[in-house]
């Protein structure tokens, strides 16, 4: 859409095509929309756009069985506009305000149109179809959004079979609350809103975390993980099943209490990471955002400023071929080199490891949440025990418990792949 | 945009159960507003299922949409929620999953 809203307002002539009845039917997202982007594009997007909440309070929660250990932050800095460019909402009404915007500056859509394959001309890209008789649309370019899930990508051999370790799964809920329970519940005034996330045993011995949002008088309450830890590490566990134990846990319980569930959905998430990305260009094909792969895997959690950012650079690139009137894949390479310039394969390329790493070091997200979890208890345990006692018993648990090399080593390779 | 939702799309919603806490699978399936195609858009290849030991098919799909029936798999396609974690977690290429035809499946108002 990005692409489409650029391209519009450069007097190209755009079509977007949508699978769902309307822009965002089909799209979920866990729920913070990363806006600095959108708003250079759409300078009213603070005072108009329909999101929910602004992020003005963020915690980073470890839980550790039935504990947890939390780091909360709510700056004021995050608390006056631009708000840190963080919006808590829903995909189905962003998208539909997003294309209403694309749609005053000239672009077009089709809703309810599923492409199923694109058309070719001598090895370039010349339109799509739905695989029906009389409904191929031509065009000079097509600019693939297909998601995570993107089939189209796979059939145009930019990239392999999608392989389960490239992809996590998402499932979320949301929670009907009145919004001064909300409110209460999370300490929140007005639009402020909260992002909580939750890592260690949120999603147990899996790579991925809980999340619960607060939206205007709902919640978005959901877990991700690999799919390839589910596959490996569970004893055929559904991803609902570990949504439940999330909420289950005594830490999230209170904060869904009393509230109705009025719709449960479910996603990937690409994981692709910076070494398994697919080519992005072909004669007359661009990929962009999630079928692009791209997305920041680690903490940040940024994906639709990813794509905002790769769909202007798709439409920079098509302009740039539209005034030359070549198509070609050497055209279309300016693509990658803007996007290799740009914050996203930088940030891809910083995080690279970030997925591999965990998953080569699983005592990070478990026995380290754990010990650590145990070690604060005996510290701030209250008993007659002279604290330098206590001291004491912890450093020797600490060497009982740990080979100080090897977590030496450990902290290291935390500090370079995921901080 | 309203005008672009069909017609024919109509939640299924139930109020039965719908506390946060103690919902079954099948209840918050019910919440999904869905188009049901007549046609479906998974097929299954059972000649690959009778080899494959693994079945993952029938715990990674967040609907359940998986099911063994007699010693075969069954593919519910009317509860798929589109997220497409089945055609990844078949790596033995029995799963062909196509997007559902224009105007049916899922739509999210919350996603």
């Amino acid at each position: 859409m990005a692409c489409a809203f650029t391209l519009a307002r450069h007097g190209v002539e755009v079509l977007v095509i949508e699978r769902g009845a309307y822009p965002g039917a089909k799209n979920m997202f866990g729920g913070i929309f990363f806006s600095s982007i959108m708003e250079k594009m759409v300078p009213g997007f603070l005072d108009e756009a329909p999101w929910e909440r602004f992020v003005s309070k963020r915690k980073f929660s470890l839980l550790a069985g039935d504990s947890e250990l939390a780091f909360d932050m709510k700056p004021e800095a995050f608390n006056t506009a631009p708000y840190n460019h963080s919006f808590i909402g829903k995909r189905s009404r962003i998208d539909r305000w997003f294309f209403d915007k694309a749609n005053a500056a000239g672009a077009n859509i089709i809703c309810n149109y599923c492409v199923s394959d694109f058309l070719y001309e001598h090895g370039k890209v010349v339109g799509i179809t739905s695989g029906g008789d009389d409904d191929s649309l031509m065009a000079d370019v097509v600019v693939c959004a297909e998601g995570a899930n993107s089939i189209l990508a796979e059939k145009s051999g930019l990239r392999r079979k999608i392989e389960p370790i490239g992809r996590s799964i998402a499932v979320k809920e949301n929670i009907k609350l009145p919004r001064e329970a909300i409110e209460d519940r999370f300490g929140l005034t007005g639009r402020e809103g909260a992002a909580y996330e939750y890592f260690g045993s949120s999603v147990p011995g899996l790579l991925g975390n809980g999340f619960v949002y607060t939206n205007e008088d709902s919640l978005s309450v959901g877990v991700g993980f690999s799919l390839s830890d589910l596959i490996e590490k569970t004893d055929g566990k559904n991803p609902n099943d570990i949504l439940e134990g999330f909420k289950r846990h005594p830490s999230v319980a209170p904060l869904i209490r009393g509230g109705k569930t009025v719709e449960y959905m479910a996603h990937m998430i690409p994981s692709d990471g910076f070494g398994r990305l697919p080519t992005l260009f072909m004669d007359g094909l661009l990929i962009v955002g999630d079928a692009a792969g791209l997305l920041n895997t680690s903490f940040f959690h940024e994906g639709v400023n990813l794509a905002m950012a790769s769909g202007i650079f798709a439409a920079e690139t098509v302009l740039e071929a539209h005034q030359k009137n070549d198509y070609s894949s050497e055209t279309l390479s300016g693509y990658q080199d803007r996007l290799d310039n740009s914050f996203v394969m930088k940030d891809l390329r910083s995080c690279k490891n970030f997925v591999s790493f965990l998953h080569s070091h699983n005592n990070i997200i478990d026995e380290y949440p754990a010990l650590m979890n145990e070690l604060l208890v005996d510290y701030f345990r209250v008993s007659e025990k002279p604290k330098s006692q206590v001291k004491k018993e912890i450093f020797s648990k600490v060497r009982k418990n740990v080979n100080l090399t090897k977590a030496a080593a450990d902290m290291w390779g935390v500090w370079r792949n995921l901080v | 945009m309203g005008s672009l939702e069909k017609s024919g799309m109509k939640p299924e919603v139930t109020e039965k159960k719908m506390d946060a806490a103690a919902m079954s699978l099948e209840d918050k399936l019910f919440l999904v507003k869905t188009k049901k195609d007549t046609f479906s858009h998974i097929t299954v290849d059972k000649d690959i299922c009778s080899d494959c030991r693994d079945r993952v098919c029938l715990f990674v799909c967040p609907s359940g949409t998986y099911e063994e029936v007699d010693g075969e798999i069954e593919a519910a396609y009317e509860n798929c929620l589109e997220c497409g974690s089945c055609r990844v977690a078949c790596t033995g290429g029995a799963i062909t999953w196509k997007n559902p035809r224009g105007g049916f499946g899922v739509t999210y108002v919350n996603g």
